[in-house]
């Protein structure tokens, strides 16, 4: 479970992103956070995420408090608890299928089991087996963004912090997308995705809408 | 495995700005080898300077004009003559030493102490000293004895005695005999060495040198000593009563100098040498070293995509710290191999050790530094 108590951000004394944000994220909810830019939904996703510090209030992550957490304790929290998914598919160009979703692998602390059958039976749920060896480059923007998809699930996370996963991709290819994170969802996992797009917010079963700062959940 | 196969596949992707990074590091290694030796040629010129101002009693050198080619003429017999004089007047301080080379037949020798080759026949380096040249220069026989008394003024013997320099030990023992002719009474210490302040004003280094009395050049050729004779006193006057000797054996164009003037003139040479080269080392050192630090930051500019992907999943900043600095020290490490070869002594490596270690310090600290204060929500940004 996600626990925000009264989280800040502050860049500088005049430049306040989040304002005394609360909020709480239950296990396998789906949740869709909407809002006009720069109204600071990216900057929620990454405290959730611990990607970015908080300047004020307190981040409990399955009853600990990850505020205080150090660089290293929060890498280890967004390898073991968070997967990600981004926009424009946050893939390694010069790598092919299986060395992108080998990542998260690589930094795992227990380093047990195969991490070939793992990543086989990923893209054998992603359809995207026969791919495995091909470089991403040579992969379709739907292809791509379902690598991206099987490198946040390597790890088995509890948790998938998808920053506009549609965005670059086309209506049909974007449906397809979602219709992977309803899977997820289906099978327990928590997704929160930020998104412009009503049609995408449709899909989730809660819509955040962050203005100013500050959090509205409908 | 995977994590080396990562890195090199990061090397590869960038394999120009690597090797560019890798021949200047040959280069700036290669800099500080020579710099290092420079300063320990500095070191050993000032140790070999003070020796010749031992005891703070004047040292004098007879010096023949620069436009002067005649061999001054003198018999044996004028020879030991001219010595005892000499010495009489100088309290027994007056030695000289030539260098010539020696024919030699055995095959024992390797090729490198050749001095030349000639119709077959091989000749080395040799130095004929008189009484007194080991003690002015400080140098020690590590092995045997020095030459005696009766090695220095007689040559009746059955063998001729000889002192090899310490680079012969491989070879040669003390009592072996050479050609059936030269006996080894002695071997010098490692690095023995002289400064010849009259003619090249260079460390002369004794290691691959046959070491002989003077009184067997002299037999052939009775004015060597006075070539490069030198003396010590503190009265005037006996220096005057030196070069009326001289005059008197008719040794043409001879005059006595003080060395003191010629150590400064050679101090001030070896200084300005030294400067000049210290400062053309620094300059390029800090060329390289700006092209080297530019060039670091570019790459971690063009991979922070990269980096930033792989803190998302996990990584931490130590880990991209890690990835940066990693092909830096090994190909440093690499790049400092040929100035490690050139090296002549443990000393010398090990000084070649710590200016490596340095510098891998200092062209890693900035771009590090750069890197660390990035955050992962800044890379994200900067993707779009």
């Amino acid at each position: 479970m996600i626990e925000l108590k009264q989280i800040s951000k502050k860049y500088t004394e005049h430049t306040t992103v989040l304002n005394n944000i609360d909020l709480t994220i239950k296990k396998g909810e789906y949740i869709a956070i909407m809002g006009p830019s720069g109204a600071g939904k990216t900057t929620l996703m990454n405290i959730i995420g611990c990607i970015d510090s908080c300047t004020g209030g307190k981040y409990i992550l399955d009853g600990n408090d990850v505020s205080s957490y150090n660089d290293k304790e929060k890498a280890r929290l967004r390898n073991e608890k968070f997967g990600f998914v981004v926009q424009d598919f946050g893939l390694i160009s010069s790598m092919s299928v299986f060395q992108n979703i080998q990542i998260p692998l690589l930094y795992r602390k227990n380093k047990k089991g195969n991490q070939k059958e793992k990543i086989e039976e990923i893209l054998k749920k992603l359809k995207l087996l026969d791919k495995i060896n091909d470089n991403v480059n040579n992969l379709s923007g739907g292809q791509r963004q379902r690598v991206a998809i099987g490198r946040a699930l390597v790890n088995s996370p509890d948790v998938i912090l998808a920053d506009k996963p549609t965005g670059a991709l086309d209506q049909a290819t974007g449906k397809e997308v979602m219709d992977i994170f309803t899977e997820l969802n289906n099978e327990g996992k928590t997704v929160i995705i930020v998104t412009h797009d009503e049609q995408v917010a449709k899909c989730c079963n809660k819509i955040i809408h962050v203005v100013d700062g500050k959090v509205k959940a409908m | 495995m995977t994590y080396l196969k990562n890195l090199i596949r990061l090397i590869k992707k960038r394999k120009c700005q690597y090797m560019l990074f890798f021949l200047q590091m040959i280069v700036v290694f290669l800099m500080i080898q020579y710099t290092l030796n420079l300063l320990v040629d500095d070191r050993l010129f000032h140790q070999k300077l003070n020796s010749l101002n031992q005891n703070k009693i004047s040292t004098y050198f007879a010096t023949q004009d620069n436009d002067s080619n005649e061999m001054p003429e003198c018999s044996f017999g004028e020879y030991a003559e001219f010595k005892k004089e000499i010495n009489k007047e100088c309290n027994n301080t007056a030695f000289s030493f030539s260098v010539s080379d020696l024919l030699l037949k055995t095959n024992e020798i390797p090729k490198r102490f050749l001095e030349f080759e000639e119709s077959h026949n091989r000749y080395y380096q040799v130095t004929y000293i008189s009484e007194n040249f080991l003690k002015f220069y400080r140098l020690k026989v590590e092995q045997g004895r020095e030459f005696s008394r009766e090695n220095y003024n007689e040559t009746s013997k059955k063998y001729i005695s000889v002192i090899l320099g310490s680079a012969f030990q491989k070879y040669f023992q003390v009592g072996n005999v050479i050609d059936k002719q030269y006996k080894i009474v002695g071997i010098l210490e490692k690095k023995s060495s002289y400064l010849d302040i009259q003619l090249n004003s260079k460390i002369v280094s004794l290691d691959k040198q046959i070491i002989l009395p003077m009184i067997y050049q002299a037999k052939e050729w009775g004015g060597c000593y006075v070539n490069h004779l030198m003396f010590s006193t503190e009265d005037k006057s006996s220096v005057d009563r030196i070069k009326r000797i001289i005059e008197k054996y008719d040794f043409k164009d001879y005059n006595i100098q003080k060395a003191e003037t010629q150590i400064n003139i050679l101090k001030n040479d070896f200084y300005t040498e030294l400067s000049f080269m210290i400062v053309l080392f620094f300059t390029c050192f800090s060329l390289c070293l700006f092209s080297i630090i530019s060039m670091l930051l570019h790459l971690i500019e063009e991979q922070k995509t990269e980096f930033g992907i792989y803190m998302l999943c996990g990584a931490t900043k130590m880990d991209m710290c890690f990835t940066i600095a990693v092909p830096i020290v090994v190909l440093s490490i690499i790049a400092s191999f040929p100035s490690m070869v050139l090296c002549n002594s443990i000393f010398g490596c090990v000084l070649q050790i710590i200016c490596m270690l340095l510098i891998i310090t200092i062209i890693l600290a900035f771009p590090l530094q750069y890197w660390l204060k990035k955050s992962i929500s800044e890379l994200k940004k900067e993707r779009k």
